[in-house]
């Protein structure tokens, strides 16, 4: 009879211990979520045009200038010796970031003539720039290819444009209006031009789509 | 928590942007509020500076729309100028400040809602690191911004959408999304082909899509190369967040000769 009740007392005593370690076995559902942080890196290389060969500007370096441009007196047109390669990086986490490029007129010599400036006389070419083995490749962003600055009205690169490399804008100052690829009325710098200062503002701007 | 998590946003940043490196960056992209009529919300926004110097940075608000072809591309407009623009319901502080060399700041915002809400309120603030003017010369001035967007939307909100004008031509299946409700609509559209057997023959999805109410986006789904005649269902699922979703099934055959034709389309 003792046995008897000890058996029973060490099953139910199992019972329990079984009990206690099942519910000592819990789950527990782990999350964590990555913000939507929005971010953007503009950095900005001279390039020569006769040799294609870059110089990176500093990093705090935010004006661009053409100066000092010559005149090709065979076809008649000023123009500097190079061109500016601006490199957009933007992050967003799982890159949903899309960038969007504006170009405001400032000073137009020729405004006072009914001329125009800077706007149609530079301009903008898309990029888009992947590295691989340490070599810089580039491919024509279709969608944008090359655009005057006066039509850069909230040009959007969307992250499927980009996507695998990164976005790089070409400016530079007009030579040939007439070129394959050239937008409608591109305009050269010329001796019609009245002299001085042309200038305008690049907005990049980088939001989550 | 929260210093993990911006560490390993920081981290996985460095990874993705690859050469180049965020000047500055905020930890938001998006802030998403559901408010009802009279209701006020304070909250922060955090910014990051990652270069060696510091960094000079105004906020300002502007109203933004998204516009065709509804692939994200947005408009933004001065403050106060869109319909039913929200600019006049935020406050923040400070609206110019200097981030030290890796350093971070906080920007407190509040949301004050008028007594009544409808729909939804659309609006970005924008961090802007000025650009130095050209001095003397003829050249551009850059400018870099990076916006926060801002979805104030009422908890009422009406959230009706449509997948219509199917149709089937030279191997694509295409139509419309309609945004039938009040609110911004992004929705993530899935498919999936099964052939009469039941089975899954091909599964995919459509590019993400961005509709203002009333809105109405195209989208296409090329059908996959080597589909052997037969009866075909494919089920479209529009997922519109939160719950809601809109479903399509479209019946097809592709005959002996390769030609597809639709048959019934039913929700």
């Amino acid at each position: 009879m003792k046995k008897a009740v000890g058996l029973m007392i060490a099953v139910v005593f199992m019972f329990m211990q079984a009990g206690t370690l099942s519910a000592a076995t819990r789950s527990f559902t782990v999350t964590a979520s990555v913000p939507s942080a929005t971010g953007v890196a503009i950095s900005a290389s001279s390039v020569l045009v006769s040799t294609n060969a870059f110089t990176p500007l500093a990093s705090n370096v935010t004006s661009l200038s053409f100066d000092t441009m010559t005149f090709n007196t065979t076809y008649g047109f000023w123009a500097p010796d190079h061109v500016f390669a601006i490199d957009v990086g933007t992050v967003g986490g799982a890159g949903n970031v899309t960038t969007v490029v504006t170009y405001t007129e400032g000073t137009n010599q020729n405004s006072s003539v009914g001329g125009h400036g800077l706007g149609y006389k530079g301009l903008a070419t898309f990029q888009k720039a992947t590295v691989s083995g340490g070599v810089t490749t580039e491919a024509t962003i279709a969608a944008h290819g090359k655009k005057k600055l006066i039509d850069l009205t909230g040009t959007t690169v969307t992250p499927a444009q980009v996507a695998g490399g990164w976005l790089r804008v070409y400016l530079g100052i007009t030579t040939d209006p007439t070129a394959v690829g050239m937008p409608a009325n591109a305009e050269i710098f010329s001796n019609a031009d009245r002299s001085g200062i042309y200038d305008g503002t690049i907005t990049f701007t980088a939001t989550v789509a | 928590m929260i210093k993990r998590i911006t560490l390993l946003t920081i981290g996985l940043l460095c990874v993705f942007v690859g050469t180049a490196k965020a000047q500055f960056f905020i930890e938001e992209g998006k802030v998403v509020l559901a408010v009802s009529g009279g209701e006020r919300v304070s909250k922060t926004l955090t910014i990051h500076n990652t270069t060696t110097e510091s960094l000079d940075l105004k906020a300002y608000w502007e109203d933004f729309q998204y516009q065709a072809p509804y692939d994200g591309a947005k408009l933004f407009l001065a403050a106060g100028t869109a319909t039913g623009s929200a600019s006049q319901w935020i406050s923040y502080a400070p609206q110019e400040f200097t981030i030290p060399a890796f350093g971070q700041k906080k920007l407190e915002y509040m949301v004050t809602v008028p007594p009544k809400i409808e729909g939804g309120h659309y609006g970005v603030l924008f961090f802007e690191k000025a650009g130095d003017p050209v001095r003397d010369a003829t050249g551009v001035k850059i400018v870099s911004r990076v916006g926060c967007l801002f979805f104030i939307e009422a908890k009422d909100k009406k959230k009706i959408a449509s997948l219509q004008d199917i149709k089937i031509s030279s191997s694509i299946v295409s139509g419309t999304f309609e945004n039938k409700g009040n609110v911004v609509s992004i929705p993530q559209i899935t498919y999936y082909i099964m052939d009469d057997q039941g089975v899954a023959v091909d599964r995919g999805e459509i590019k993400k899509l961005y509709l203002p109410p009333e809105a109405i986006a195209p989208w296409e789904i090329p059908l996959i190369s080597g589909l052997t005649a037969g009866h075909y269902t494919m089920v479209i699922n529009a997922d519109l967040e939160d719950g809601d979703v809109v479903v399509k099934e479209v019946d097809f055959v592709k005959d002996a000769k390769g030609t597809l034709t639709i048959g019934n389309v039913r929700d």
